[in-house]
């Protein structure tokens, strides 16, 4: 017996010494010190993030895609802080809408020391639009691109496409004379894959311990960065990656197209070393979509009475924890300057139901739940995303919001993939909660048209002629005052129609180490790690 | 049953043995491989969808021609059975296929992830096994002590508590309040031994406690039925060493249970422990397959859930062989069916 006892007490004790032998050095050795003594020669800036790359192939990984467009590689355009495209390397003129002159506008060179030329734009453009699945849909209407020398390229499409534009802000430029030989991009492991012309020089990824570097690109065209060395600290969850941030291991945290969740504001305030940049949401946090091709949800009566049935102020306060506001019945956020004023939503449940009754949704049976006008019991379906929590908390008070005037709703949980199946390809469900990002925003015809035209991805499934036609004729306007009419005529029409409801506007949120770093830019598309940041930067 | 003890018997009987467990095991092994083809193919969701982000998959799908070539690139363009047929082919050539979300062979992928898998679970899981073992065994035994009931009671705390919340308790504590291990990563090539090992502490100890409590529990069960039995009070008065009659009657009777949970627990080892590899951030086999799952990584999926299943059959196989080779009550189980 005792014996036993001494044995199991020895193996603990060597257990606790080997832990405290091994632990104890562990503080002289940690990532923070080490980082504090590299300052001392070089500027090192560390980041957290939760998008973990994969494989360092940019054309193959997404967030790969989005890392060498922060640091190794340059766009053609870029997004300012109203929301437009302007030129980043490239100026663009067009007469027509069919027929686009770009012109290199800047004189900078590659990693490797060759210079960048007209040549590289055209291949670029042709090349993504063959290899890359997903240039294959912004570069559809591309028929031609050729250099006419070594500064301007003529690109040609096959019908007018003024969201051609939007393309150039996506696209990183690639070097031909490296690619041009290479026939499957996404598989590419050359040692010269990630050779771009970005402000950085890329330093390699070690998947293990989830850290990427970039070094500074001395001869880039705005001149060197005001940081040496960048490591990106990849974490799997935002938990994780904000103790890090309050022991100090990583100065900032990025999420692209979005901030923190706000539940972990106060605990962040509580570290006088934490700083937050506040700013508004180009995208819509989260609306309700509903499936405008089914019955009832293609009534716009039942759409309107569904949205004075919700308690837009709980959705702020709960789902946001106040950084957040009441949206208009417009649905495009107030932060963009095509915004126009239209009235607040607000709850109004006796209304809704004197709503429902009119269309004959009524309870004929007394259970307390309306049935179809036919009699038959109704059951409202909203398909929630699983892997977002917020997602399912808003659906529950949604329901909750909905149950109070009758009507049975039960909500239909699904990852992204069978969410983005359902809702863009399938189209088998009523209604759906969902948020939009800056960059669905202003893709296809822009004022988040992307997600409701049901030529497109279409979440509302938006058959409408008249929504339809306004769309059409944005994508083919040039003229900007025109283009600004018909987003007001859209917002009309998102007003009149309730395709959606907005739920609340939020805000982004972006925590920082005041102590470690200042200077840091928000950039509408790339969050803090947009160009700008690397010339205001300070590492302290 | 006195036929036993004719050694051609024997051999007939051990032969008999063998045969039924592999047809046995064969048919699980095939089953396996066709649920790991079809289940992925039966999960809603589109496999292209990874291909093009959410923004662009809805214009993607409306243009057929696109489709049909990614459709053609990937395999997913030809009958089921088809797929089913080239599938097992590429399997028994050791051939695992191409990851869609990768971009890379399958077979680099597994070679790259597997040892910082093991790296985590392997230390943690042998010594709860040993230690988990010990302590079951000697709480299983005059369980009505009081310091047994307060440790039975506390390992079934700690069995009851996720393993990912303990694992965020422990960043908490160690890593954010005492600064004394990193707060997430596994260790690379270019760490010193220290850091490396640093990084290492946190998820040892969230396994090795876990897992310990577990085979504890299990184990004190198993010694609490074994302490019941007739032969328990024979050998109690003959006066053997407590050591000694804690190994030879009470150990040695319930190994083969303890074999089969050993085999599993091991088994498990090569898939990783998902939620751990979370927490702490590390790139292991678990969150590999939770990123093909979320994903519809098909190949990926099924070459990681095929690899799992069959080192936990494989395993299992063994305990089986080695539980029959030591215990002769499974002898003549096994053989009376004959």
């Amino acid at each position: 017996m005792k014996k036993t006892y001494l044995l199991i007490s020895a193996g603990i004790i060597i257990v606790a010494i080997v832990g405290v032998m091994v632990s104890a050095p562990t503080g002289f050795f940690n990532p923070n010190q080490t980082t504090q003594q590299t300052q001392n020669v070089t500027r090192t800036l560390t980041i957290g993030t939760v998008n973990v790359v994969k494989t360092d192939n940019y054309v193959k990984d997404y967030y790969m895609g989005i890392f060498s467009a922060c640091f190794i590689l340059d766009p053609l355009a870029r997004v300012d802080a109203s929301g437009n495209i302007v030129p980043y390397l490239v100026n663009w003129t067009t007469s027509d809408s069919k027929v686009w002159r770009l012109t290199l506008i800047v004189d900078t060179k590659w990693h490797d020391g060759q210079r960048v030329t007209a040549e590289d734009v055209a291949f670029t453009i042709m090349y993504l639009k063959q290899k890359d699945p997903n240039y294959a849909t912004h570069f559809q209407f591309v028929q031609s691109a050729s250099a006419l020398d070594n500064r301007t390229v003529e690109v040609t499409l096959s019908k007018e496409w003024n969201s051609f534009v939007v393309g150039l802000a996506a696209t990183r430029l690639m070097p031909k004379h490296i690619w041009s030989s290479v026939a499957e991009p996404a598989s590419y492991t050359g040692n010269d894959r990630n050779v771009g012309c970005g402000p950085f020089v890329y330093g390699g990824f070690d998947a293990a311990s989830g850290t990427m570097t970039f070094l500074s690109n001395k001869d880039y065209w705005r001149g060197p960065p005001n940081v040496d060395k960048v490591i990106l600290k990849m974490y799997t969850t935002t938990d994780a990656m904000l103790m890090a941030l309050k022991k100090g291991d990583i100065a900032a945290t990025y999420a692209y197209a979005k901030g923190i969740d706000p539940i972990y504001v106060p605990s962040l305030l509580e570290d006088k070393n934490v700083t937050m940049i506040i700013l508004p949401n180009f995208g819509v946090d989260n609306s309700l979509w509903f499936n405008c091709m089914r019955y009832p949800y293609n009534m716009t009566e039942f759409r309107i009475a569904i949205s004075y049935a919700l308690e837009y102020s709980d959705y702020v306060n709960y789902i946001s924890a106040g950084y957040a506001k009441t949206p208009t019945r417009g649905w495009i956020p107030d932060c963009w300057d095509y915004y126009v004023p239209k009235p607040k939503l607000m709850k109004n449940a006796s209304y809704a139901g004197e709503i429902l009754s009119s269309i004959g949704f009524l309870d004929r049976n007394g259970d307390g739940w309306r049935e179809y006008p036919n009699g038959t019991d109704f059951n409202m379906r909203i398909l929630a995303r699983s892997d977002i929590s917020e997602s399912l908390k808003l659906a529950e008070l949604v329901k909750r919001d909905l149950e109070k005037i009758g009507i049975r709703t039960q909500i239909v949980t699904a990852d992204v993939s069978t969410f983005q199946t359902i809702t863009q390809n399938t189209k088998d469900f009523d209604s759906a909660i969902s948020r939009t990002t800056f960059w669905g925003m202003i893709m296809y015809a822009g004022a988040g048209t992307l997600y409701f035209d049901n030529r497109n991805m279409g979440w509302a499934n938006v058959g409408d002629p008249v929504y339809h036609s306004v769309v059409d004729e944005i994508i083919k306007t040039a003229n900007q005052t025109r283009v600004r009419e018909l987003y007001a005529k859209l917002q009309d029409l998102y007003a009149e129609n309730m395709y959606a409801i907005p739920l609340y506007w939020g805000k982004i949120i972006q925590p920082y180490r005041s102590d470690l770093v200042s200077g840091l830019v928000y950039d509408t598309m790339y969050g803090i790690l947009g160009k700008d940041t690397w010339f205001s930067v300070v590492v302290k | 049953m006195e036929g036993l003890n004719d050694p051609a018997m024997r051999a007939s009987l051990n032969t008999s043995f063998f045969i039924r467990k592999f047809v046995r095991y064969f048919t699980l092994v095939f089953t396996i491989i066709f649920l790991n083809f079809a289940m992925p193919r039966l999960m809603p969701g589109d496999p292209l969808l990874f291909l093009f982000g959410e923004e662009v998959y809805g214009a993607a799908i409306r243009n057929p021609e696109l489709i049909q070539s990614l459709s053609a690139k990937y395999g997913l363009n030809k009958p089921i059975f088809d797929q089913f047929i080239i599938y097992l082919g590429n399997l028994f050539r050791g051939d695992l296929g191409y990851s869609f979300s990768y971009g890379r062979p399958i077979a680099e992928i597994i070679a790259e992830r597997v040892p910082l898998t093991l790296l985590m679970t392997l230390p943690p899981t042998l010594l709860s096994l040993v230690t988990g073992a010990m302590l079951g065994l000697h709480l299983g035994f005059n369980p009505e002590r009081a310091h047994k009931k307060a440790i039975s009671s506390l390992l079934m705390v700690l069995y009851s508590v996720p393993p990912y919340w303990m694992a965020i308790v422990a960043i908490l504590v160690f890593s954010l309040w005492f600064n004394l291990t990193p707060i997430g990563g596994a260790p690379s090539p270019g760490m010193s031994i220290i850091t490396g090992v640093s990084h290492m502490i946190l998820p040892f100890s969230v396994i090795a406690l876990f897992n310990a409590a577990y085979v504890a529990i299990i184990m004190r069960g198993l010694t609490l039925e074994i302490a019941e039995e007739p032969f328990i009070i024979t050998a109690k008065s003959k006066g053997l060493s407590y050591i000694k009659f804690k190994i030879r009657h009470l150990f040695i009777p319930s190994l083969a249970p303890f074999l089969s949970i050993a085999a599993i627990e091991l088994g498990f080892t090569f898939s990783g422990a998902l939620l751990v590899e979370i927490a702490f951030s590390w790139p292991g086999m678990g969150y590999t397959m939770w990123q093909a799952v979320v994903e519809r990584d098909y190949p990926l999926l099924q070459a990681t859930f095929t690899m799992t299943a069959l080192i936990v059959v494989l395993a299992n196989a063994l305990a089986d062989l080695a539980s029959y080779a030591i215990d002769p009550r499974i002898r003549l189980r096994e053989n009376g069916r004959n």
